[in-house]
């Protein structure tokens, strides 16, 4: 049997009983996925590699804590998520705009935040750019969702438990966000499509 | 169905989620409202292009750093708090032989600080005793009511001179004995 059949559950299982063999699976496995979950929040590509990796230290600490009684995907994704708005509540908390919280990308050019530039040119900017700056105002809670559902493309039941609200609310939230998002869209003038 | 239902059900209709009956209310609505039908088409277009975004990968130094922190982790080995709950002195486990022994130096500081208490007075029992038996005979007191000072007594209303300030007293004591 190839590792690419073996389940995230029987991997995580391997591990708690010492392989670490499986550890090193479940990160290449999940290192890029995470790592772009996390980006979309925090906006920061290297401040969300750093809290992907605190995540996967996460992993390889707390593994007891992990039961089956969820899918793996969904408890990593969980730690993530917490991890990445506990980040996202001390950056607002300090609200102050440094050389780290920019993208690479803008990095090399600029040192300044798009909120307080406001003759960007903003028609140049590609619709990624522009999808991670509305998704930069969204509220936390429609942002998890969104990025869960419409980036990842988690089901809906998948993200339900990551967000530990009900289903019923997920969905709401999911439509809320959508219309947000192409509101914000919208007032920057970007029409990517 | 009007603009904010309208807009509540963008996402269900999208997926495919709607009942008939409302899918054909949110479709009658799409027809007659142009602004309905632009934000629908935007929003189903934005949902079709998110997936598509750049997808980052991790560095190369990736591995290499969580290899890193990992080994760090293990070489840090167990904590003072792990190390001291580890100990078990005498074949006891720390928590409870503490716990115990806390109670032990409890008990013991309580004991003494009822045992040396001050202030207590050397009592004579013997004086003690014949007070309270003085005290527990009543004396005999004729019960004699003493006027007060200020008001006028009986034997200054005998008296030919009254003074002036006391007649209206004497008109308050008529009244009472209903003359």
């Amino acid at each position: 049997m190839s590792d690419f059949q073996i389940s995230d559950e029987i991997l995580i299982k391997k591990f708690q009983e010492g392989d670490v063999g499986a550890y090193n699976q479940l990160v290449y496995r999940f290192k890029d996925r995470l790592l772009n979950f996390i980006y979309r929040f925090v906006n920061d590509l290297d401040q969300a590699e750093d809290l992907v990796q605190d995540t996967l230290l996460k992993l390889y600490t707390h593994k007891d804590s992990y039961q089956e009684i969820a899918k793996f995907s969904t408890w990593l994704y969980t730690i993530a998520a917490n991890l990445a708005r506990t980040e996202l509540r001390k950056k607002k908390r300090r609200k102050t705009f440094s050389v780290t919280e920019l993208s690479r990308e803008d990095r090399e050019f600029i040192i300044a935040s798009s909120d307080v530039d406001p003759s960007e040119d903003l028609s140049s900017q590609n619709f990624e750019k522009s999808v991670q700056r509305a998704l930069a105002e969204l509220p936390d809670d429609f942002k998890t969702i969104i990025i869960l559902r419409d980036i990842q493309e988690l089901s809906y039941d998948e993200i339900s438990k990551i967000v530990d609200v009900p289903l019923g609310t997920v969905k709401s939230r999911i439509n809320r966000g959508r219309v947000k998002l192409q509101q914000l869209l919208k007032k920057k003038g970007e029409r990517p499509y | 169905m009007n603009c904010y239902d309208f807009e509540l059900n963008i996402s269900a209709y999208i997926e495919g989620e709607l009942k008939q009956a409302v899918r054909r209310e949110f479709s009658t609505h799409k027809g007659k409202c142009s602004i309905c039908a632009g934000k629908l088409e935007d929003i189903a277009h934005m949902i079709r292009k998110l997936p598509e975004l750049t997808q980052k990968t991790t560095s190369r130094q990736f591995i290499h750093n969580l290899h890193e922190k990992i080994r760090e982790i293990d070489n840090r080995g167990p904590s003072i708090w792990q190390r001291v709950l580890q100990l078990k002195p005498l074949g006891f486990d720390p928590v409870p032989a503490v716990g115990f022994a806390i109670a032990i130096v409890m008990i013991i500081g309580a004991s003494y600080l009822l045992l040396n208490q001050d202030g207590l007075p050397d009592v004579d029992f013997e004086k003690l005793s014949t007070q309270s038996q003085q005290q527990a005979r009543p004396q005999f007191k004729p019960s004699v009511i003493t006027p007060e000072p200020t008001l006028p007594t009986m034997a200054d209303s005998d008296s030919s001179v009254k003074p002036e300030n006391t007649k209206h007293l004497d008109n308050r004591i008529k009244l009472v004995g209903g003359k």
